[in-house]
Protein backbone atom coordinates (compact mmCIF):
# COMPACT_ATOMS: atom_id res chain seq x y z
CA UNK A 1 0.00 0.00 0.00
CA UNK A 2 1.12 3.38 -1.05
CA UNK A 3 0.55 6.04 1.76
CA UNK A 4 1.34 9.84 1.50
CA UNK A 5 4.16 9.67 3.90
CA UNK A 6 5.80 7.62 1.13
CA UNK A 7 7.31 10.56 -0.42
CA UNK A 8 8.73 10.27 -4.16
CA UNK A 9 11.36 12.72 -4.97
CA UNK A 10 11.37 16.02 -3.52
CA UNK A 11 10.25 19.27 -5.05
CA UNK A 12 11.18 18.43 -8.53
CA UNK A 13 8.65 15.49 -8.26
CA UNK A 14 5.77 16.76 -6.00
CA UNK A 15 2.44 14.65 -6.49
CA UNK A 16 0.29 17.09 -5.15
CA UNK A 17 0.13 20.99 -4.50
CA UNK A 18 -2.68 23.86 -4.59
CA UNK A 19 -2.46 26.92 -6.56
CA UNK A 20 -4.26 30.36 -5.20
CA UNK A 21 -5.16 33.06 -7.71
CA UNK A 22 -7.11 36.29 -7.98
CA UNK A 23 -7.57 37.62 -11.39
CA UNK A 24 -9.57 40.10 -13.26
CA UNK A 25 -8.59 42.81 -15.90
CA UNK A 26 -8.62 46.07 -13.25
CA UNK A 27 -6.81 43.73 -10.69
CA UNK A 28 -3.74 45.17 -9.20
CA UNK A 29 -1.75 42.64 -7.58
CA UNK A 30 -0.15 44.87 -4.97
CA UNK A 31 -3.68 44.91 -3.49
CA UNK A 32 -3.11 41.62 -2.93
CA UNK A 33 0.23 40.91 -1.49
CA UNK A 34 -0.65 43.78 1.04
CA UNK A 35 -2.85 41.42 2.87
CA UNK A 36 -1.59 38.21 2.19
CA UNK A 37 1.95 37.74 3.70
CA UNK A 38 3.39 35.70 0.70
CA UNK A 39 5.86 36.01 -2.47
CA UNK A 40 3.17 35.11 -5.09
CA UNK A 41 4.83 32.60 -7.77
CA UNK A 42 3.50 34.92 -10.49
CA UNK A 43 2.08 38.77 -10.10
CA UNK A 44 1.29 41.17 -13.24
CA UNK A 45 -1.05 43.28 -14.41
CA UNK A 46 -2.92 43.28 -17.36
CA UNK A 47 -0.65 44.39 -20.38
CA UNK A 48 2.23 44.70 -18.16
CA UNK A 49 5.72 42.83 -19.40
CA UNK A 50 6.87 40.29 -17.14
CA UNK A 51 9.62 37.50 -17.01
CA UNK A 52 7.95 34.16 -16.70
CA UNK A 53 11.06 32.00 -17.09
CA UNK A 54 14.73 31.16 -18.92
CA UNK A 55 12.93 29.53 -21.32
CA UNK A 56 9.33 31.72 -21.79
CA UNK A 57 11.48 35.02 -21.76
CA UNK A 58 9.33 38.38 -21.11
CA UNK A 59 5.46 37.74 -21.35
CA UNK A 60 2.49 40.04 -21.20
CA UNK A 61 0.23 39.57 -18.89
CA UNK A 62 -3.17 38.69 -20.43
CA UNK A 63 -5.33 39.91 -17.23
CA UNK A 64 -4.43 41.41 -13.95
CA UNK A 65 -3.31 38.19 -11.92
CA UNK A 66 -1.64 37.51 -8.51
CA UNK A 67 -0.86 33.74 -8.77
CA UNK A 68 0.19 31.25 -6.01
CA UNK A 69 1.38 27.48 -6.44
CA UNK A 70 1.98 25.87 -2.91
CA UNK A 71 4.80 23.22 -4.92
CA UNK A 72 7.54 25.17 -3.46
CA UNK A 73 6.33 26.03 0.18
CA UNK A 74 4.70 22.90 1.51
CA UNK A 75 7.34 20.19 1.63
CA UNK A 76 4.45 17.48 1.52
CA UNK A 77 2.91 14.84 -1.08
CA UNK A 78 -0.28 15.43 0.76
CA UNK A 79 -2.48 17.45 -0.62
CA UNK A 80 -4.56 18.19 2.31
CA UNK A 81 -1.47 19.68 3.65
CA UNK A 82 -1.31 21.85 0.69
CA UNK A 83 -5.02 23.20 1.07
CA UNK A 84 -4.45 23.57 4.71
CA UNK A 85 -1.59 26.36 3.94
CA UNK A 86 -4.11 28.45 1.70
CA UNK A 87 -6.65 27.98 4.15
CA UNK A 88 -4.18 29.05 6.90
CA UNK A 89 -2.99 32.40 4.53
CA UNK A 90 -6.50 32.98 4.34
CA UNK A 91 -7.48 32.99 7.82
CA UNK A 92 -4.23 33.39 9.96
CA UNK A 93 -6.21 32.20 13.44
CA UNK A 94 -9.67 30.80 13.76
CA UNK A 95 -12.15 33.29 13.46
CA UNK A 96 -9.81 35.45 11.97
CA UNK A 97 -11.76 36.89 8.87
CA UNK A 98 -10.12 40.37 7.79
CA UNK A 99 -7.67 38.88 5.16
CA UNK A 100 -11.07 37.23 3.52
CA UNK A 101 -13.23 40.52 3.88
CA UNK A 102 -10.31 42.82 2.52
CA UNK A 103 -9.57 40.16 -0.34
CA UNK A 104 -13.22 39.88 -1.04
CA UNK A 105 -13.56 43.64 -1.30
CA UNK A 106 -10.85 44.27 -3.99
CA UNK A 107 -11.99 41.59 -5.82
CA UNK A 108 -15.29 43.85 -5.97
CA UNK A 109 -13.64 46.95 -6.60
CA UNK A 110 -11.50 45.29 -9.09
CA UNK A 111 -14.32 42.79 -10.89
CA UNK A 112 -11.97 39.85 -10.11
CA UNK A 113 -12.72 36.81 -9.04
CA UNK A 114 -10.86 34.04 -6.71
CA UNK A 115 -9.72 30.12 -8.41
CA UNK A 116 -8.24 27.64 -6.55
CA UNK A 117 -6.57 24.58 -8.08
CA UNK A 118 -5.81 21.11 -7.00
CA UNK A 119 -3.20 18.91 -8.44
CA UNK A 120 -2.63 15.46 -7.12
CA UNK A 121 -1.09 12.86 -9.21
CA UNK A 122 -1.02 10.07 -7.30
CA UNK A 123 0.83 6.23 -8.04
CA UNK A 124 -1.35 3.34 -9.29
CA UNK A 125 -3.56 2.13 -6.68
CA UNK A 126 -3.65 5.03 -4.56
CA UNK A 127 -7.19 6.84 -3.95
CA UNK A 128 -7.48 10.30 -5.07
CA UNK A 129 -8.00 12.88 -2.16
CA UNK A 130 -11.37 14.47 -1.23
CA UNK A 131 -11.61 18.48 -0.55
CA UNK A 132 -12.44 18.97 3.01
CA UNK A 133 -15.72 20.30 3.15
CA UNK A 134 -14.00 22.72 5.95
CA UNK A 135 -11.87 24.02 3.23
CA UNK A 136 -15.23 24.34 0.93
CA UNK A 137 -17.02 26.65 4.16
CA UNK A 138 -13.74 28.30 4.08
CA UNK A 139 -13.39 29.61 0.81
CA UNK A 140 -17.10 30.38 0.22
CA UNK A 141 -16.65 34.23 1.13
CA UNK A 142 -14.54 34.28 -2.11
CA UNK A 143 -16.67 32.54 -4.36
CA UNK A 144 -13.82 30.47 -5.61
CA UNK A 145 -13.69 27.85 -8.08
CA UNK A 146 -12.10 24.75 -7.54
CA UNK A 147 -10.53 23.23 -10.42
CA UNK A 148 -9.22 19.75 -9.68
CA UNK A 149 -6.44 17.78 -11.63
CA UNK A 150 -6.03 14.12 -10.13
CA UNK A 151 -4.91 11.29 -11.73
CA UNK A 152 -3.56 7.87 -10.95
CA UNK A 153 -0.19 7.56 -13.20
CA UNK A 154 1.95 3.84 -13.52
CA UNK B 1 10.11 33.35 -27.85
CA UNK B 2 11.61 31.86 -30.97
CA UNK B 3 9.93 29.25 -31.99
CA UNK B 4 10.74 29.32 -35.88
CA UNK B 5 11.60 25.45 -36.05
CA UNK B 6 9.32 23.99 -33.15
CA UNK B 7 6.87 21.73 -34.25
CA UNK B 8 3.30 20.93 -32.88
CA UNK B 9 3.22 18.35 -30.15
CA UNK B 10 -0.54 18.42 -28.61
CA UNK B 11 -2.86 21.16 -29.35
CA UNK B 12 -6.26 19.50 -27.59
CA UNK B 13 -8.13 20.38 -24.13
CA UNK B 14 -7.73 18.57 -21.65
CA UNK B 15 -4.33 16.37 -20.23
CA UNK B 16 -2.21 15.33 -23.53
CA UNK B 17 -1.11 11.38 -23.09
CA UNK B 18 2.43 10.53 -21.68
CA UNK B 19 3.56 10.37 -25.44
CA UNK B 20 3.85 14.22 -25.09
CA UNK B 21 6.25 14.28 -21.89
CA UNK B 22 8.30 11.68 -23.57
CA UNK B 23 8.61 14.15 -26.75
CA UNK B 24 9.97 16.72 -24.61
CA UNK B 25 11.84 13.97 -22.72
CA UNK B 26 10.05 14.91 -19.26
CA UNK B 27 8.89 12.59 -16.46
CA UNK B 28 4.71 12.32 -17.06
CA UNK B 29 4.40 14.04 -13.78
CA UNK B 30 6.52 16.25 -14.10
CA UNK B 31 5.12 17.44 -16.93
CA UNK B 32 2.00 18.05 -16.11
CA UNK B 33 2.84 19.83 -12.89
CA UNK B 34 4.37 22.31 -15.04
CA UNK B 35 0.95 22.65 -17.50
CA UNK B 36 -1.15 22.46 -14.51
CA UNK B 37 0.91 25.70 -13.10
CA UNK B 38 1.23 27.38 -16.51
CA UNK B 39 -2.70 26.82 -17.29
CA UNK B 40 -3.22 28.35 -13.69
CA UNK B 41 -1.00 30.96 -13.98
CA UNK B 42 -2.76 32.13 -17.01
CA UNK B 43 -5.93 31.99 -15.59
CA UNK B 44 -7.11 28.78 -18.17
CA UNK B 45 -8.81 25.70 -16.63
CA UNK B 46 -7.82 22.14 -17.17
CA UNK B 47 -10.19 21.82 -19.56
CA UNK B 48 -9.17 24.78 -21.83
CA UNK B 49 -7.23 23.80 -25.40
CA UNK B 50 -3.59 25.18 -25.58
CA UNK B 51 -0.67 24.43 -27.87
CA UNK B 52 2.60 22.86 -26.89
CA UNK B 53 5.46 22.81 -29.11
CA UNK B 54 8.55 20.93 -29.03
CA UNK B 55 10.24 23.41 -27.65
CA UNK B 56 8.34 23.12 -24.30
CA UNK B 57 6.86 26.57 -25.24
CA UNK B 58 3.20 26.54 -24.43
CA UNK B 59 0.58 29.31 -26.45
CA UNK B 60 -3.27 29.69 -25.86
CA UNK B 61 -4.93 28.42 -29.37
CA UNK B 62 -4.86 31.93 -30.70
CA UNK B 63 -0.82 31.74 -30.71
CA UNK B 64 -0.34 33.94 -27.54
CA UNK B 65 2.52 32.56 -25.31
CA UNK B 66 1.87 31.55 -21.95
CA UNK B 67 4.90 30.14 -20.60
CA UNK B 68 7.58 26.87 -21.10
CA UNK B 69 7.41 23.75 -19.73
CA UNK B 70 11.22 23.27 -19.28
CA UNK B 71 10.64 26.50 -16.97
CA UNK B 72 8.53 25.00 -14.35
CA UNK B 73 10.83 22.93 -12.17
Amino acid sequence: MVTSAMKTNPQTDRKAFVTLRFAGDDLDPREISAILPVAPTRAHRKGEEFVAGEHAGKLLGRTGMWFLATDKLVPSDDLGDHLAFVRDLLYPALGDDRRIKKLRDILGRAHSRAHITCFWHGDAGETAPQIPGRFKSAIEPLAADIDTDFETVG
Amino acid sequence: MARSRARILWRNPGNPPDSVAGALGMEPRHFSRALHKIKAASDLSGADRVVIYSDGSVTDEQGEPLGNLRDED
